[in-house]
């Protein structure tokens, strides 16, 4: 039997759920331009909030995801108030650091609150499958693949339909001339922040639902999320698509022909690549962040 | 050099007669003190005078360290051949890949030096004669004065960088790297050729770090990839370099000794929550002195 249709099933399905993750990275670094190196744990707190409401309250990952949601939103303000509004006049690798501490401290947080044993959410549905043609299909994989696209969609039209998603995307292009027709960056900046944590947070769930989690898985989720931003462009949704399949792409041939160990060092490599040759991504850059 | 710069030089000289004196204890937190000012001093050079974070500097203490262990453990050379072969080789990967990367500024390059610290680290794990994930067993150091030797060994990578931050700072080659990192196509209207100056400066950051790296190696004895292309290491030298100040020749000095003696003291407190403090002091750093307790 073939195995690339499976093959590309598989990539399809994963890339879709990458191109929501990353979702929130690549918002927060087109609107704010910073790189936000603890958004990985971000997306670990809401992976381990969902194991916990389904742990003990039996509430599944899926309906948790309103409650992951606002916690990321409020997170996120927090964070940009008290953290990250302070060092954005600095110079933009500060940021870097800065984050990187709060990688360091969430990580350990998580590791002191839940160990750092391999973690998974349960669900009765897990591993439920069915077979389709000469195709095998996983039932929790097709939710996700469905829940990330009208996630992914929702957060499309916020962004185009609402008056807040036009001053984030006029922020996003002109940080001047959006402050002359009176649209506030500073409130911008903490509403996108708010929106970038909550996508985090919130993509925790179906990431926990779909594999193991430890502590530290915070730096590959991270790489992931920026690869993903950087092939296509920043802060776009139609960007984050086309950089969510590239990763899913790569990520599910790579461990079939080359083995799971070269799996991210293929996503590193293209990385280092995207931002030596290609920094503004395959479909061109107009944000502020890049000029 | 000025007055407090001739000081902390006079200090540094000092630090050498110290070590017999010392417990085993503080024999290890000083030689890892003058490890992360060596590494800071490095990067000083290339952040301080010439305004590019590589955020990922420690690919090239990796490449150091690997370089000089396999050499060793593989093919059964001496140390003293080892160590400058890793460095060298360090240095001359940077000068390669200096011009491409480096027209990448700001965040961007810091990002792409990191990827490159963190694939280089998952490419060694991945091959054979590195040996993969398990990493390096090297032969244990058994010669005359024990394991001070290490302490030596980076102390004088210790003055010898302190005295380069030193001729830098007063230098033509300095001022030609300040100009770059005050104003690149300034600096390039006036004449500098800054693609060359850029990637020197780059290239003699990752010959010092090699050769800390390679000590390193030597000094653990066991090394693997995570260790080695370690990116809390990478965070460890820009904090010290930090709290010293950029561009100055005392501050990353001064800002090692200070991270490293201040973190110790706290992990002896408090070994199990260290992940926690660390984390919670870059931010408290970055947040409270951005601009380094050194005066520039």
């Amino acid at each position: 039997m073939d195995i690339i249709p499976q093959l590309i099933l598989e990539s399809l399905l994963l890339g879709a759920f990458y191109a929501f993750m990353s979702l929130g990275f690549s918002l927060t670094w087109g609107v704010l331009n910073i790189i936000n190196l603890a958004y990985g744990s971000y997306i670990l707190l809401g992976s381990y909030l969902a194991y916990s409401l389904y742990t003990y309250l039996g509430i599944d990952p899926i309906l948790s995801l309103p409650v992951s949601f606002g916690a990321g939103f409020l997170l996120g303000l927090l964070t940009q108030r008290v953290l990250i509004d302070r060092v954005m006049r600095l110079e933009p690798f500060m940021v870097l650091i800065l984050t990187f501490g709060l990688d360091i401290f969430l990580a350990n947080l998580l590791n002191l609150v839940f160990r750092a044993d391999v973690r998974s959410i349960d669900v009765p549905y897990a591993e439920r499958s069915f077979i389709l043609g000469p195709l095998v299909v996983t039932e929790v994989k097709v939710a996700v693949f469905l829940l990330s696209l009208v996630l992914t969609g929702s957060v499309y039209l916020l962004l185009q339909r609402t008056w807040t998603g036009r001053s984030i995307r006029a922020v996003a292009l002109d940080r001047e001339g959006a402050q002359i027709v009176g649209i506030s960056p500073t409130r911008v900046f903490l509403i996108t922040s708010g929106l970038g944590t909550g996508i985090a947070l919130s993509s925790g769930n179906l990431y926990g639902v779909l594999q193991g989690f430890t502590p530290f898985d915070g730096g590959m989720l991270t790489v992931k999320a920026f690869l993903v931003s950087i092939v296509g462009g920043l802060g776009r949704v139609e960007s984050a698509l086309a950089g969510g399949l590239f990763l899913g792409f790569l990520e599910v041939f790579t461990a079939f022909y080359l083995g799971e160990g070269w799996k991210f060092f293929a996503s590193l490599i293209a990385m280092f690549l995207f931002l030596l040759l290609r920094p503004r991504g395959l479909l061109g850059g107009k944000y502020y962040g890049e000029t | 050099m000025g007055r407090p710069e001739r000081i902390l030089l006079v200090l540094l000289l000092v630090l050498l007669i110290f070590p017999p004196l010392l417990t085993q204890y503080w024999e290890r937190v000083l030689t890892s003190a003058l490890m992360i000012s060596s590494l800071a001093l490095a990067q000083n050079i290339l952040l301080g005078y010439t305004g590019y974070p590589a955020f990922g500097c420690i690919a090239f203490f990796g490449i150091g360290g690997y370089t000089t262990a396999v050499l060793m453990k593989n093919y059964g050379m001496p140390f003293w051949v080892s160590l400058p072969a890793g460095a060298l080789f360090a240095a001359l990967l940077a000068l390669i890949i200096a011009p491409p990367l480096m027209r990448l500024k700001s965040h961007y390059f810091a990002i792409t030096t990191l990827a490159l610290q963190l694939a280089l680290g998952e490419f060694v794990a991945n091959l054979e004669f590195t040996g993969g994930a398990q990493g390096i067993n090297l032969p244990i150091y058994r010669g005359p004065g024990g394991y001070l030797v290490f302490f030596y060994m980076f102390w004088a990578l210790t003055l010898f960088s302190f005295l380069l931050n030193a001729y830098i700072d007063k230098s033509t080659f300095g001022y030609a790297l300040k100009a770059i990192r005050e104003d690149e196509v300034a600096a390039e209207t006036l004449g500098v050729n800054t693609v060359i100056f850029k990637s020197i400066s780059f290239s003699v950051m990752a010959l010092i770090t090699g050769f800390a790296g390679g000590i390193y190696a030597y000094w653990i004895t066991y090394i693997d990839p995570t260790s080695m292309f370690d990116p809390l290491l990478s965070v460890k030298v820009f904090v010290a370099l930090l709290i010293g100040g950029l561009g100055t020749v005392g501050g990353p000095l001064v800002g090692a000794f200070l991270l490293e003696i201040l973190s110790e003291v706290l992990w002896g407190q408090f070994p199990k929550v260290h992940g926690l403090i660390l984390g919670l002091l870059i931010v408290l750093i970055v947040l409270i002195i951005p601009s380094g307790i050194w005066r520039r």
